[in-house]
């Protein structure tokens, strides 16, 4: 603990020392870990949007005209029977029809038709423990032999499409973090290596009067956890101004898509993760780093003279 | 020491067959032309040189023997005072000799204390907030004895402690250094400063070509 209060002096020493090398450190690794988190906000979002939809995985069981009542009706018992089913709805031809004009302006155009040609349906719900596309075909392929069953609509297709991509974009994470990992170490330990060396003086003078490798390692590895972190608090700061300036725009463009999500800040387990990651790659670059100089039995700082 | 060899080159035997034995609280010069070998003897003794044949013991442990993580607490029992004293040029008098306490993680009150008697010792306490660049090189010197102190080490080893001090300060130093061996320090002093060894009677080492061709108390 004593020795620990040495360390943090040294290393806060270390980084007022190199002051001005060190922030345009920061800023270049703060601009790294930026890219990163750019991904997982474009990561994060895709998966709430699928989370969402995936909540309200539904299809349509659209009836034969002239289907009676007794059909209707038995077919409901069995919807609210199934324990795969969340909830259904009824609607009838003409609640269709009422649907269809609230949807669209152009009111007439059922109208110019003379008769209604929208079937009654059932709109469906699925628990999400059944929201799978076997489990799916199954519930489907249940309801679609029922007597006076038209057609059963399911419009998830597109869905499990997201999720492949979203397994996609998983993978892609995975590629584009090991590479900006291996970017911010590598970035880290150049650092810690330059501050090595702008105090190699002191650092031999440090070994004459008896100080162990670990000792003189400690304040530099301190020193790149900070960086590591602190990079982490500038990437995150970048990427909130950055998100604060996009947002609406992104939301006006989402929405124009048909999304009605809105669109979400990291969470703060992930912003967490991405200061504790920041860290852990600063200690790594560092311990990588300074492994290296101490292994050196005869640096070429050293003059020795017979 | 026992047989000790030590070559910088293939052709360049720095010590050669050297054999020698220091009894505990000795004052002892050790003397010679440039290039004759006394900081080659000095630097094995602290480890920061191995020798490439021989034995050498220190408090009956053989430190030619010792792995190289070994050697720094070796080197925490020996104080060496640097013909260019090596202090640390961004830290003060007092933190440059507090360095060794820190290293062994002494208490802040035990730093104090310590570091504190010996600036006194060395008569340099009024300058310990001062960076060395703001020293003369007599106050300097004097900091690295009080950095080589500060551990309490049983063997305070001084290279050329005199070499850019003027006669009046060199013979200051070396008062000091005879008190610290009045103290019970061994005290090895390598030096071609024939005034220094002249004036005081103590067991004088010459070496010449790496091999000792004399040792004992001048009359």
């Amino acid at each position: 603990m004593r020795q620990f209060y040495y360390h943090l002096k040294t290393a806060l020493e270390n980084i007022q020392l190199n002051q001005t090398m060190g922030f345009f450190s920061l800023i270049s690794l703060g601009l790294t870990l930026m890219l990163f988190g750019v991904f997982l906000l474009f990561y994060g979002n895709v998966q709430g949007f699928v989370q969402s939809m995936r909540e309200s995985v539904q299809f349509s069981i659209y009836l034969k005209d002239g289907t009676d009542q007794n059909a209707i009706h038995k077919l409901k018992e069995r919807l609210n029977d199934d324990e795969r089913i969340l909830s259904s709805t009824y609607i009838s031809k003409k609640e269709a029809l009422k649907i269809f004009n609230a949807s669209f302006h152009d009111k007439g155009l059922i109208e110019r038709l003379g008769e209604n040609p929208l079937p009654a349906s059932f709109e469906v719900i699925v628990k999400a423990d059944y929201q799978e596309a076997k489990s799916l075909e199954e519930i489907i392929a249940t309801f679609a032999a029922f007597s006076g069953v038209e057609e059963v609509q399911y419009g998830s297709e597109w869905l499990e499409n997201l999720k492949t991509f979203l397994n996609l974009l998983r993978l892609v994470g995975v590629g584009i973090g090991g590479f900006l990992a291996v970017t911010v170490t590598t970035n880290i330990a150049n650092t810690i290596r330059l501050h090595f060396y702008n105090r190699r003086e002191e650092i031999e003078i440090m070994k004459l009067i008896g100080a162990t490798h670990g000792f003189i390692k400690i304040p530099f590895f301190i020193e790149g956890l900070f960086m590591g972190a602190m990079s982490s608090v500038i990437a995150i700061l970048l990427l909130f101004f950055l998100f604060d300036v996009a947002k609406d725009y992104l939301e006006v463009f989402l929405a124009s898509m048909g999304s009605l999500e809105g669109l979400q800040f990291l969470p703060i387990k992930f912003l967490l993760g991405m200061i504790l990651a920041g860290s852990a790659l600063g200690g790594i670059g560092s311990y990588i780093s300074l492994n290296h100089l101490l292994r050196l039995r005869n640096p070429d700082y050293v003059t020795k003279t017979p | 020491m026992f047989h000790v060899y030590k070559y910088y080159r293939k052709d360049f035997l720095a010590l050669d067959d050297v054999n020698l034995k220091i009894e505990k609280g000795e004052f002892v010069f050790v003397t010679g032309s440039s290039g004759a070998g006394k900081s080659t003897l000095l630097k094995l003794i602290f480890c920061e040189e191995r020798a490439d044949q021989g034995q050498i013991l220190i408090g009956g442990k053989n430190v030619s023997r010792l792995k190289e993580r070994q050697i720094p607490f070796v080197r925490r029992n020996i104080g060496f005072v640097f013909q260019d004293f090596k202090l640390v040029k961004r830290k003060t008098v007092f933190d440059n000799v507090a360095l060794p306490l820190e290293i062994v993680g002494a208490s802040r009150t035990e730093i104090k204390k310590r570091v504190h008697e010996v600036l006194k010792m060395v008569r340099i306490e009024h300058r310990q907030s001062q960076r060395p660049a703001y020293l003369s090189g007599g106050e300097q010197q004097r900091v690295a004895i009080a950095r080589a102190l500060v551990n309490r080490p049983a063997i305070l080893l001084a290279d050329e402690p005199t070499g850019n001090l003027d006669e009046d300060l060199a013979m200051d130093i070396v008062g000091l250094l005879r008190n610290i061996q009045t103290a019970g320090t061994t005290v090895v002093v390598a030096t071609h400063d024939r005034h220094l060894f002249e004036k005081i009677s103590r067991r004088r080492l010459i070496l010449e070509q790496g091999k000792i061709i004399s040792d004992g108390i001048p009359e």
